[in-house]
């Protein structure tokens, strides 16, 4: 008796090992058939920046690529993919010389084909990327404060590394086309452009920090070089309904319409500050009511 | 000529028993092949002191067929003669012309084979004309009136290559002597109607003699009979990475962009081969067959491929080439039944490929009933380059796409992989064909021209042999671009996209102004700008953003700013969708304004503007005035923004207003029908004229 069930344990073993390679031996062999996942960066929104000392630099990273038929997988619990996702200098083989934080946590997109036809946005957030040439993940990364981009030309890319364990995951280095960053001296601020491209970008990213007096201080500033700045009217909205000073968001919202209506040749309405403003007077009115 | 006949014969059973083993036949036959020319010009004084001129040139061609029978008995079999003559003899007081031509089949004879009868020989004569300029008599040099049949020389005279020749005055005489063969060229014909031009692509041919003697082959794709597109695809011109991704390393440095787009790849030519040149291979040695390879390097590559043998007498001979059910002179490449430049392989998969290659007749959508995308349909049959996933620094992850002649195309690029996500649901909204491109991907490096078929139009090449390939000008693509607007989601300009320097999208604001919903209104707003692109118009025209003051009303409600005019109350307000407006319209539609703050219901009035003074107090008291457009209404009523969702349907067929805007909703019907069916309006063809402007 014990002898059989000495057997049949050996034989189950076997059985169990033997599925074990095949499967091993076939996700090996679907990496291997996968087109490489593909990594982009850009730097504020673009590919080239010039931007004045000081102005915040924002890194996003997008990793995509893959197959329909050959989807990869990147990134364990122990290794969410954002942590594979690193910049590096392009033109040296140095670290970069500032550090880098990251912008809250990794985000994944891909459009759903619907009972129509059409498409609907799906987004998620996890550990693993999967890539099969639909899912798009981004992941951002900021300068970090204490840290200060010296004046000149910067040029970055993104790389992606996966340890080859596990091995049925996609494993390897992909690198992305650099981008491009020359930070001008300090003197370049005198331009107004720039200057207030500066601040512009700082009020952003104090409201995306949740620095939400700093980013109001900074809109301020800005409102006072320049008064009919829209973009400084609208950040000190954000700000203010940040702070649920909601009677004051609205003001300056009001503020920021009188100026766009003023504006010549617009095709197109200020929508953008028509969702905030909504937003608002919705809690105004929710107020009121309580 | 008894000699010749035992000499051909005894070159016949030499040439055969030089070769393979093949079976003796009953007869053999050689063939007598040359040429004659006489050309002569001069000029004088004639009898009488007077200027003359003199000139006559005559060529004459000839190939006779000696069939010798096992016994040694030979005789004509075939005598072709072609002639042509032309001559001038002038003076001041008369002028004789002659010209002529003819093709002459003398047929079979058994003693020399000049030996003509008397019918045969008006057919060398050659027609002349006389004309007198005065009455007095001068002598002036006769033209020749016939031609001379020509003869063969004994075999004794022929040279080692079985050839002969000889110059008597202004007389040319050759001849050179081959047994007959046929070389045939032959093709596998599911190969060759298979084949589609693409560079790497590779044709393969083979050729043999019949009866099988041995001979040296020529292969030969001459200058002007072969495409050099410039580039290798409608916008992509060469680059490291189109030898690496098409396994053609080895030509890197060798092929050039102006190189013919259809070679013979020395990699496939080694031994047994001369040194190839890419329009020329020749065997080293005599076979009786033999195979080659001929490789295209652009993806409208077209040309055409001729054979010659030559046996170790005579000259080179054109090889019969047999494809597609018929004999030819040549091996057109690829297989182009019609002569549209575009391969039959392809017409057979998508028949919207046949016709005229300088068509642009694109049907699909309809959108304003303006045809075409810009595109010849030999442009889109020579295709695109598109990204692969992302426009690094070369070309390596770029993929080859040939559009459809059916279906408008439209190529965007843009750098921000979130935008470029939307393009598959603005491609279904539209019914076009929207193809994601780099900035290399059109008019070059700058990218400032956006010209997606630049190849073409950069080289003037508008045509190829009589045939249009690109049209008069250029067709454009979109840039699509993340950047900062102060207030809009969106901007750009109407299309069609010649008209349309950047297509803007704010995407740090909405994501900001939409938290959670930010990619729903990315897809519509992505869609919506785009839209306009490609000449789609709003629905209709008249919302009032604001701000602005209404008079005539008791109470100010939530999110307005109560004040006065002139002593009375009023209120601020803004963002009021009117009757057919710019909110009208089906509720999908993605070129549709939502969520507006008012709507004037059917019926309803609004008087006005008229500047006013609007004096109210600000949050901390303090009296404040502003110069407003005013209005008078009672009507106004609040938007119902939670019922207006956003956008994800298809751009407009039909101006009927739908949800919010449906008729049967009376006072509740936000803002109506559309003015006009807003697909109705997509135009993406930048030559045929701009369109009607939007009104605003």
């Amino acid at each position: 008796m014990r002898r059989k069930l000495l057997a049949t344990a050996i034989l189950v073993s076997l059985l169990v090992a033997a599925g074990s390679a095949l499967w091993m031996v076939r996700a090996l062999r679907r990496v291997a058939a996968a087109p490489s996942p593909t990594v982009t960066v850009l730097v504020n929104g673009t590919e080239e920046l010039t931007a004045s000392a000081g102005t915040p630099l924002i890194f996003t990273i997008y990793l995509s690529g893959g197959g329909e038929a050959t989807p990869l997988s990147v990134g364990t619990s122990s290794r969410p993919w954002p942590e594979l996702l690193r910049l590096e200098p392009a033109d040296t083989a140095e670290p970069l010389p500032w550090t880098v934080v990251p912008l809250g946590p990794g985000q994944s997109m891909r459009l759903r084909e619907t009972a129509g036809g059409g498409f609907e946005p799906v987004s998620a957030q996890g550990e693993t990327a999967t890539l099969d040439g639909g899912w798009l993940h981004s992941y951002e990364l900021t300068v970090a404060p204490a840290a200060t981009v010296p004046p000149g030309r910067h040029a970055v890319r993104a790389a992606l590394e996966a340890p080859w364990w596990p091995p049925w995951r996609w494993h390897g280095r992909v690198a992305s086309t650099p981008v491009v960053t020359v930070i001008l001296p300090p003197s370049a601020d005198a331009d107004t452009a720039l200057h207030s491209q500066r601040l512009v970008e700082t009020s952003d990213l104090q409201l995306r920090t949740g620095a939400f007096d700093e980013a109001l201080a900074t809109a301020r500033e800005l409102l006072v070089r320049e008064p009919g700045s829209i973009a400084a009217h609208v950040l000190a909205g954000d700000a203010l309904a940040a702070l649920a000073r909601d009677a004051e968001a609205l003001e300056a919202y009001d503020a920021a319409l009188l100026l766009f209506a003023q504006r010549d040749g617009e095709m197109e309405p200020a929508d953008a500050i028509l969702a905030r403003k909504t937003q608002v007077v919705e809690r105004l009115a929710g107020a009121e009511e309580r | 000529m008894h000699g010749a006949r035992v000499g051909s014969l005894l070159f016949l059973l030499a040439a055969l028993a030089s070769g393979p083993a093949i079976a003796a036949p009953a007869t053999t036959r050689t063939v007598w092949s040359g040429t004659v020319t006489d050309r002569d010009a001069y000029s004088g004084r004639d009898s009488s002191g007077n200027p003359f001129t003199y000139a006559h040139d005559i060529r004459v061609q000839f190939r006779y067929v000696q069939q010798t029978d096992r016994q040694g008995r030979s005789r004509w079999v075939s005598r072709k003669v072609s002639w042509q003559a032309t001559g001038t003899s002038r003076s001041a007081a008369q002028e004789q012309r002659c010209r002529g031509s003819r093709r002459v089949e003398l047929g079979p004879a058994t003693g020399d084979p000049d030996q003509i009868t008397g019918a045969q020989r008006k057919l060398f004569d050659i027609p002349c004309e006389h004309e007198d300029f005065a009455i007095h008599f001068t002598f002036i040099d006769a033209l020749p009136n016939r031609v001379d049949v020509p003869g063969v020389v004994g075999w004794k005279q022929l040279r080692q290559d079985c050839s002969y020749s000889e110059e008597r005055g202004t007389r040319r005489y050759s001849v050179s002597v081959s047994p007959e063969f046929t070389a045939v060229m032959e093709i596998d014909p599911r190969e060759y109607a298979g084949f589609v031009s693409a560079p790497g692509r590779k044709l393969h041919v083979s050729v043999r003699t019949q009866p099988a003697l041995p001979v040296l082959f020529r292969f030969e794709m001459k200058a002007d009979e072969v495409s050099r597109f410039p580039g290798y695809a409608t916008n992509a011109y060469l680059d490291p990475a189109f030898f690496h991704r098409h396994g053609l390393q080895h030509l890197a440095g060798r092929y050039r962009d102006d190189h013919p787009d259809l070679v013979f790849d020395p990699e496939d030519f080694t031994e047994g081969w001369q040194p190839a040149r890419i329009d020329r291979v020749e065997t080293t040695e005599a076979k009786t067959d033999v195979s080659t390879v001929v490789t295209a390097m652009d993806y409208g590559a077209v040309g055409r491929l001729r054979a010659y043998a030559k046996f170790q007498c005579g000259g080179w001979q054109p090889v019969v080439v047999r494809a597609a059910g018929r004999d030819e002179e040549l091996l057109s490449i690829p297989l182009d039944r019609n002569g549209n430049l575009i391969a039959d392989g392809l017409e057979e998969q998508e028949p919207a490929f046949r016709g005229d290659p300088g068509a642009d007749e694109d049907g699909a959508p309809t959108g304003d009933g303006v045809p075409g995308d810009g595109l010849t349909r030999f442009e889109e049959y020579r295709g695109f380059l598109i990204t692969g996933g992302s426009c690094g620094v070369d070309s390596w992850g770029d993929e080859h796409r040939r559009t459809s002649p059916a279906q408008k195309d439209l190529f965007v690029y843009t750098a921000e992989p979130l935008l470029r996500s939307t393009l598959p649901h603005f491609a279904w909204a539209t019914g076009l064909a929207v193809h994601p491109i780099c900035a290399r991907h059109y008019s070059g490096s700058s990218g400032n021209e956006r010209v997606v078929n630049p190849t073409l139009q950069r080289a003037g090449m508008r045509n190829w042999r009589g045939r249009t390939v690109s049209q008069a000008y250029p067709q454009r693509g979109l840039h699509l671009v993340r950047e900062r607007l102060g207030g809009p989601n969106g901007r750009s300009r109407q299309g069609p996209p010649r008209r349309v320097d950047k297509v803007k999208i704010d995407l740090d604001s909405m994501r900001r102004a939409y938290g959670a919903q930010f990619l729903v209104h990315l897809i519509r707003v992505t869609t919506h700008e785009l839209g306009h692109a490609v000449g789609i118009c709003h629905h209709g025209h008249g919302n009032i953003r604001g701000p602005v003051v209404i008079g005539g009303v008791s109470r100010c409600p939530p999110g307005s700013t109560a004040g006065t005019v002139g002593g009375r109350s009023a209120c601020r307000i803004d963002f009021i969708a009117v009757q057919q407006g710019q909110n009208s319209g089906m509720q999908g539609c993605p070129i549709k304004y939502i969520q507006w703050n008012w709507y004037l219901p059917p019926g309803g009035t609004l008087r006005g503007p008229q500047t006013v003074e609007f004096q109210f107090r600000d949050r901390n008291g303090e009296v404040r005035r502003q110069r407003l457009p005013g209005y008078l209404s009672r009507d106004l009523q609040h938007y119902d923004k939670r019922a207006d969702t956003p956008g994800l349907g298809r751009f407009s067929a039909d101006p009927r207003g739908t949800g919010l805007n449906d008729r049967r909703r009376g006072r509740r019907n936000h803002a109506g029908d559309a003015r006009q069916a807003c697909a109705g309006h997509i135009r993406v063809n930048d030559l045929r004229g701009d369109p009607p402007g939007c009104p605003e």
